[in-house]
C-alpha cells in the first residue's frame, strides 16, 4: 500500500469521518437484502443469465459481488480469475469492482456498513486487519474452511498473518514481501560480488561507500521514508513491534520497541546512513526511490518483490534482488508479509457467503495462485503453486522471482515476523515518516525522535482503542 | 529612435515575455504529451523528447481502464451539473441582490456558510442520505450534490450587484418585470460571470474522485478521475499508461475552457447603460 501524500489530509479526514461515524452509529453489517438489490440489476443480472442459460442451468445463479483494490495490470488479473471462476461452474457468478486505492474502499466500505450496501468479498490490505475485526462485519473464512474440508497447502508465514486467536479470519489473496533490489552492472563495475549480495545493513553501507568512492553512481543505497520498512526491521531483529505478543493473544495496548529496544536500533540505522554520506533519500513516495533505481542514480534500494514485473522490463541494466537486509545476524528474525486478503462479509445470508467462499476457496489454490504470482508479481499464497508448470516455466525464465519465494517459505514462524495487529498502523507509520524526516534533516537527535514515535504511537492506540475497546 | 520602433520594439518583447510565459505554463502538458508516446526505458533514461511515438501507451491505457465511456459519463455529469449550478446559481443571486425581502441577508450568510466546511466532512452523511433513496450507481445522485452550490449563489451574487442600479431602475420605471429584467436584461450583461463560473465549475466536478467513488461501484458508471486511479499499479509506478489516460481526459476540459472563455469575451461586448 501506497500513501499520497497530496491527498493524504483530505483522505484521512474522510477516514477520520467514517470511523467516527462507523463507531456511533454501528449496529451491524447492514440488510443483506440491499446488497442484492445492487448487484441484479441490469448488466450483471443480464451476465448472469446469459451464463445461466448458456449451461442450460434450472438452478437460479447466485450473484456475488467483490470489492477490490488492484489496479493497472493486477486489475486485470482479477479480471481474469472472475472470469475463470464463473466459466468454471454455473450456480455461482462473481462480479468483481474496483474500488480505489486500499485506502480509498476501507473509506468506502466503513461508509456502505452503515447504509447496507455491503459486497459479499472485501479485499482488505493486511494492515487494515483489527480495523476488521473492531468493525464485527464479516465472517471468518475458517469456519467455511472447516465446514467444507479445506485442504489447500497455504503458505504458514503468509496464513499466519491473518490468523488472530487461532483462527484465519480472512483468505490470503495478494502477498508480497520486501527484497533489496540491485543494479548489478554497476554493483559487478565496483568490483563487487554480486552472487553473494549484502545480508546485513552493515554490508549494504560497506558496499555503498566501494560504490560511490569508486565514483561508479552518485548513491549507493536507498530506502524511501516508509513504515514499513521500518516495521520491516523490526521484524529482522526478531522482536516484537507492540506488547500482548503485537496483539496476536488479546488486543495490543502499547508499543513495545522501545523498551525492547528495536527502535533504537532502527533509527541508529537509519541514520549511519545518512551520516555516512554513500546513501540518499528521495522522499516518502516509494515511487520516487524507484524511478530514481531504474534511472541508474542509486545501485540499491528497498522494495517490494512486487516490483519485479517493472524492473525487468524498465531498467537498462541487469536487476538482481536479495533477501530484505538485516540490522544484525539472527535466526529469529524475518520479514512480515505485506498484501492484502479477502473477507467474507456477514450479509446474513448463509448461502451466499457460502458461495463467495468458494469463490475464494477457488482462488487459493496453486493453478490459479501460480497464474496470479506470475501475471503480478505477488508471490503465490499456496505453497504447491511453486511445483506447477505455469509457475516452474515463468521461475525458469525469471529465477528473480524466486528470491521472495524462498525468503517467505524461508521465514521464522513467530510473533516478530507475524507483524502487529493494531487499528492505528496508518497513523503510526507516518508519525515514524515524521521522525525519520526530522532525523535526516538534523531537526531531531535520535533520542528525541525515539521519544517522539513512542508518546505520539502510545496516545494514538490509547485513543483507537477507547473508541473501540 | 522614433515612436514607431519603438513602439515595434515594446511589442516584441512583450511577445518575447508572453512566449517564454507560455513555454513555462505548457511544458508539463508538452511533457505529458511526450512522456505518454515514449516508451518505459525511455521514459527512465529521462529524455524531454523522443521520436519514437510509441501509441502503445495509449492503448495499454485503454485496455485497464473504458476511458471514453468514462469521459462521457463525467461529461454528462459536469454539464449537466454546471447547466443546474447556472440555473439554481442565478436564481438565488438574483433574488438576494436585486429583491429586498424579510430574512434575506441572514439566509445569504447561512448560505455562504455552507461554503466554510469542508465538502469531505459532509460526504458520508450525503452517501448515507442518497443511497438510502436508492439511488447509487445513477446519473442522479453523481450530480444531484453538484446542483446547487453556495459559491456560485456568491459569485452571480457580486455579479448582479455590480449592474448599475440606474438600469434595475429604469426598466422597472418601463413597466419591465422582475424577470423580464433578470431575463433579457441581467443575464445576457453576466455572460462574462457566467463564462468564468462555468469554466471553474465545471472542472471542479470534473476533478471529483471520492463523491463518485462513494456513489457508484459498477465499473461502468465511474468517471474519469476514478479511471485514471485504476491505470496505477498498485506496487510498481507505470508512468506510460498514466500520461496516456491523462492526456485523454485532458481534451474535453480544454474543450470546455475555449467555449467558456469565448463566452467571456462575447459578454464584455455585449453592451452596457450609455453614459
Amino acid at each position: 500500500m501506497k500513501f499520497n501524500s497530496k491527498r493524504g489530509w483530505r483522505r484521512m479526514l474522510a477516514v477520520a469521518t467514517a470511523a467516527a461515524l462507523t463507531a456511533s452509529v454501528l449496529t451491524g453489517c447492514g440488510t443483506s437484502s440491499s446488497t442484492a438489490d445492487t448487484t441484479s440489476d441490469t448488466t450483471t443480472a443480464d451476465s448472469a443469465t446469459s451464463t445461466a442459460s448458456d449451461t442450460e442451468s434450472t438452478g437460479s445463479v447466485i450473484e456475488i459481488t467483490l470489492w477490490h483494490a488492484m489496479s493497472g495490470t493486477n486489475g486485470e488479473a482479477v479480471d481474469y480469475l472472475v472470469e475463470q471462476f464463473n466459466e468454471s461452474q454455473s450456480e455461482i457468478h462473481v462480479t468483481a469492482e474496483y474500488q480505489g486505492t486500499y485506502d480509498d474502499s476501507k473509506t468506502k466500505f466503513g461508509a456502505a456498513v452503515q447504509s447496507g450496501d455491503v459486497p459479499d468479498i472485501l479485499q482488505m490490505y493486511e494492515v487494515g486487519t483489527q480495523y476488521m475485526i473492531d468493525l464485527d462485519c464479516y465472517v471468518p473464512v475458517q469456519d467455511f474452511m472447516d465446514a467444507n474440508g479445506y485442504d489447500e497447502n497455504i503458505i504458514e508465514a503468509v496464513s499466519n498473518y491473518y490468523t488472530y486467536d487461532g483462527k484465519m479470519l480472512s483468505m490470503p489473496f495478494n502477498t508480497s514481501t520486501p527484497v533489496l533490489w540491485i543494479n548489478k552492472d554497476i554493483c559487478a563495475e565496483a568490483g563487487l560480488d554480486v552472487d553473494n549480495p549484502p545480508t546485513t545493513f552493515a554490508e549494504v553501507l560497506e558496499w555503498s561507500k566501494v560504490i560511490v568512492d569508486g565514483g561508479y553512481c552518485d548513491a549507493g543505497f536507498s530506502a524511501a521514508v516508509y513504515g514499513w520498512y521500518f516495521e520491516q526491521m523490526i521484524a529482522g531483529l526478531g522482536l516484537n513491534y507492540g506488547n500482548n505478543d503485537n496483539g496476536r493473544t488479546s488486543r495490543m495496548t502499547a508499543v513495545e520497541f522501545d523498551s525492547n529496544g528495536a527502535l533504537n536500533q532502527v533509527l541508529t540505522t537509519w541514520k549511519e546512513w545518512m551520516d555516512s554520506g554513500y546513501c540518499a533519500s528521495y522522499g516518502t513516495t516509494t515511487a520516487d526511490t524507484q524511478t530514481a533505481f531504474k534511472a541508474g542514480q542509486v545501485a540499491m534500494i528497498l522494495e517490494s518483490s512486487g516490483c519485479l514485473g517493472t524492473f525487468m522490463e524498465d531498467c537498462a541494466f541487469e536487476v538482481g534482488n536479495a533477501n530484505f537486509p538485516k540490522i544484525e545476524e539472527n535466526d529469529d528474525g524475518g520479514v512480515i508479509i505485506g498484501g492484502a486478503s479477502m473477507w467474507l462479509i456477514d450479509t446474513g445470508d448463509e448461502e451466499r457467503e457460502n458461495a463467495a467462499y468458494q469463490f475464494l476457496a477457488y482462488c487459493s489454490q496453486a493453478e490459479q495462485q501460480a497464474y496470479w504470482s506470475t501475471a503480478t508479481g505477488y508471490l503465490p499464497v499456496n505453497a504447491d503453486a511453486v511445483d506447477t508448470e505455469t509457475f516452474s516455466s515463468y521461475a525458469a525464465e525469471t529465477p528473480l522471482a524466486l528470491t521472495a519465494v524462498n525468503q517467505l517459505l524461508n521465514n521464522p514462524v513467530n510473533t516478530a515476523t507475524q507483524g502487529c495487529l493494531t487499528g492505528v498502523s496508518s497513523e503510526a507509520r507516518s508519525i515514524f515518516q515524521d521522525n525519520i524526516e526530522a532525523l535526516i534533516n538534523g531537526q531531531k537527535s535520535i533520542e528525541e525522535a525515539e521519544a517522539d514515535i513512542t508518546d505520539r504511537i502510545n496516545a494514538a492506540i490509547e485513543d483507537y482503542n477507547a473508541n473501540n475497546g | 529612435m522614433d515612436k514607431k520602433t519603438k513602439k515595434r520594439l515594446t511589442n516584441g518583447l512583450l511577445i518575447a515575455g508572453n512566449l517564454v510565459l507560455a513555454a513555462f505554463l505548457l511544458f508539463p502538458i508538452f511533457y505529458c504529451l511526450s512522456m505518454s508516446l515514449m516508451t518505459n526505458q525511455e521514459i527512465y533514461a529521462q529524455k524531454i523528447f523522443s521520436f519514437s511515438f510509441n501509441i502503445e501507451n495509449y492503448a495499454k491505457a485503454l485496455k485497464m481502464a473504458p476511458l471514453f465511456r468514462y469521459i462521457l459519463n463525467t461529461v454528462i455529469v459536469a454539464g449537466v451539473s454546471v447547466v443546474l449550478q447556472m440555473v439554481t446559481g442565478t436564481l438565488a443571486a438574483f433574488a438576494f441582490s436585486m429583491l429586498r425581502f424579510r430574512g434575506r441577508n441572514v439566509l445569504f450568510l447561512l448560505f455562504l456558510a455552507t461554503m466554510m466546511i469542508p465538502g469531505q466532512a459532509i460526504i458520508i452523511a450525503n452517501y448515507l442520505t442518497v443511497s438510502s433513496w436508492n439511488m447509487a450507481n445513477t446519473f442522479t445522485a453523481l450530480i444531484l450534490p453538484y446542483a446547487c452550490t453556495a459559491f456560485a449563489v456568491f459569485n452571480l451574487r457580486q455579479g448582479f450587484l455590480s449592474l448599475p442600479k440606474e438600469l434595475h431602475e429604469a426598466a422597472m420605471i418601463d413597466g419591465c418585470t422582475n424577470f423580464r429584467y433578470f431575463y433579457s436584461i441581467a443575464l445576457p450583461l453576466l455572460k462574462p460571470s457566467l463564462g468564468a463560473l462555468g469554466i471553474y465549475e465545471f472542472l471542479q466536478v470534473w476533478n471529483n474522485y471520492l463523491w463518485p467513488l462513494l456513489i457508484t461501484s459498477k465499473t461502468e458508471m465511474r468517471t474519469v478521475q476514478i479511471g485514471l486511479s485504476m491505470l496505477q499499479d498498485g506496487e510498481a509506478a507505470q508512468y506510460g499508461p498514466v500520461m496516456a489516460g491523462a492526456m485523454l481526459v485532458l481534451i474535453p476540459s480544454i474543450i470546455v475552457f475555449l467555449v467558456g472563455q469565448k463566452q467571456m469575451v462575447a459578454g464584455l461586448t455585449s453592451g452596457a447603460v450609455k453614459g
